[in-house]
């Protein structure tokens, strides 16, 4: 088993309880034992969720932070850079891309496939994204 | 995988040797941790998901495992 990345399109279905194959994907890897099996987001990606959350979901995506399994990748000063090279192919777009090129960096450097109800932002920036699609 | 077999890696290619420079060692999962999670989820869940999406969820990971043993 491996972990996945999480785009926001995802934490929004986990949040509002829209996705049971989301769930399902939660699950399994908590219940792997033995090892951490990851669930990976970006800064970028949990800030457009929460934008986009009511009130009454955020606690339910705060759960999933909670995790142990669970890990938030900050874009930072150290990481600007190597975002910014998935970015490039944005060119003037690429702040609407931002969020986008987070979760593409993510998946790239954990080596993990992405979780996403979109999957078009992120092959746009590289067509090899792995891409575990929502059905 | 070998990146010396093709003069000009593919963007898939090129992602697969990034992959295999962050390749990291696992972090150990304690039955305490686990038990902490699970917990969590089945407040949130209300019991455990669908057999059927558990399933696909696991045929995907055999998916996505045989594309690293191929591209190995």
């Amino acid at each position: 088993m491996i972990g996945r990345v999480l785009d926001s399109s995802t934490l929004l279905a986990w949040s509002l309880r829209t996705s049971p194959y989301v769930d399902a994907v939660i699950f399994s890897r908590a219940q792997h034992s033995g090892y951490v099996v990851p669930l990976v987001t970006t800064t970028p990606a949990l800030t457009a969720a929460l934008a986009q959350l009511p009130d009454r979901a955020v606690p339910v995506l705060h759960a999933l932070l909670g995790m142990e399994i669970t890990i938030v990748e900050d874009l930072t000063p150290s990481t600007a850079p190597d975002v910014a090279t998935v970015l490039r192919t944005a060119g003037p777009y690429a702040a609407e891309q931002l969020t986008a090129a987070s979760i593409v960096h993510a998946a790239r450097r954990r080596g993990l496939p992405i979780v996403t109800g979109n999957p078009f932002p992120l092959t746009a920036l590289d067509p090899g994204a792995e891409i575990d699609p929502i059905p | 995988m070998d990146a010396d077999q093709e003069p000009t890696p593919s963007p898939q290619h090129q992602h697969q040797h990034q992959h295999q420079e962050q390749e990291q060692e696992p972090l150990v999962y304690t039955d305490e941790q686990r038990d902490h999670d699970l917990a969590l989820l089945l407040d949130v869940m209300g019991a455990e998901p669908p057999a059927e999406m558990l399933d696909l969820a696991h045929r995907r990971d055999e998916e996505f495992a045989a594309r690293r043993a191929h591209a190995a």
